[in-house]
């Protein structure tokens, strides 16, 4: 399962900035990313292009606490639930709030509801249908602590914002839920494992931060798709 | 006649009713056999997970 934690697609890069993002949309479609969650810095793209992105994308955009003030209704799906050998498993986004620098005519498009709340309600929700329950966070690192005890049933929080490359999660003590962010700008890639039993309890887990460094060769086709778009 | 003719088409309209309910030498249909639910394995769920992979070069929080 691959997953992001947010802040993939708003960026001054020059090739962000032409696209709308659209070409992260497309690699992330090509790496078969399964769900994201839409970051705080993401929102920066206002909601019209984000609903095209949204619309683009082959796999889940996450957002359970974005509303838009115009309707209060969610810009993104709150969660979803996978299925992975026959275990069920949750994948809930919530988002930090804008920059205050943001131009108002962005922020003034939502409404970025309290975490608490909104974990509380799709945990509740989920809980029947999932064995694993993972959130991806762009709160930040001691948000995500704070939350790991104040909703419960979380089994692992997948955070960003602070962009700690952690080799091992930090976990708490009192509920389970274990924390992981992996770096940032595509230095790093975690890779958690998680072992199940036969009723879905997490028993043990492996933790790894997998350095991207030029060892690896690059990938034919995504080196293809990247040249497609430089060499226009 | 006009009676005979009357209790023929009568016997025949109810015999054609009684035929397609249970129909001509029907059988009770077998008992379906559920499908057994597949019982969950203990598994690894590996986990592989990106952040902030572009955008602002500074951390934010």
């Amino acid at each position: 399962m691959l997953l992001d934690a947010g802040n993939a697609l708003w960026s001054t890069q020059d090739l962000a900035l032409e696209t709308q993002s659209k070409v992260m949309i497309d690699a992330m479609n090509l790496l078969g990313y399964d769900a994201m969650a839409l970051g705080d810095q993401d929102l920066e793209l206002g909601v019209d292009v984000l609903r095209q992105r949204i619309a683009d994308s082959k796999f889940p955009i996450l957002s359970a606490n974005v509303t838009l003030t115009k309707t209060k209704e969610l810009l993104a799906k709150p969660y979803v639930l996978k299925q992975v050998g026959g275990h069920g498993v949750a994948i809930i986004g919530v988002t930090g709030n804008l920059r205050q620098e943001v131009a108002t005519d962005i922020s003034d498009a939502y409404v970025v509801l309290k975490a608490d709340d909104v974990l509380t309600k799709y945990v509740a929700e989920v809980q029947s249908k999932a064995d694993v329950i993972i959130v991806l966070s762009t709160l930040g690192y001691d948000e995500d602590m704070r939350l790991s005890s104040a909703v419960p049933g979380i089994d692992m929080i997948l955070g960003g914002v602070s962009r700690m490359p952690m080799q091992d999660g930090w976990r708490n003590e009192k509920t389970g839920t274990l924390i992981y962010q992996a770096g940032s700008q595509g230095e790093w890639i975690g890779r958690r494992t998680l072992h199940l039993d036969s009723a879905g309890v997490v028993q043990t887990y492996k933790d790894e931060l997998i350095p991207l460094t030029e060892d690896y060769a690059d990938d034919p086709e995504m080196r293809g798709f990247l040249d497609s778009y430089t060499q226009k | 006649m006009k009676r005979l003719l009357t209790f023929l088409c009568l016997a025949l309209c109810a015999l054609a009713v009684v035929v397609l309910s249970v129909g001509c030498g029907a059988t009770a249909p077998p008992t379906p056999t559920p499908t057994p639910t597949p019982t969950p394995q203990p598994i690894d769920l590996a986990v592989l997970h990106t952040n902030d992979v572009i955008g602002y070069t500074e951390p934010c929080g």
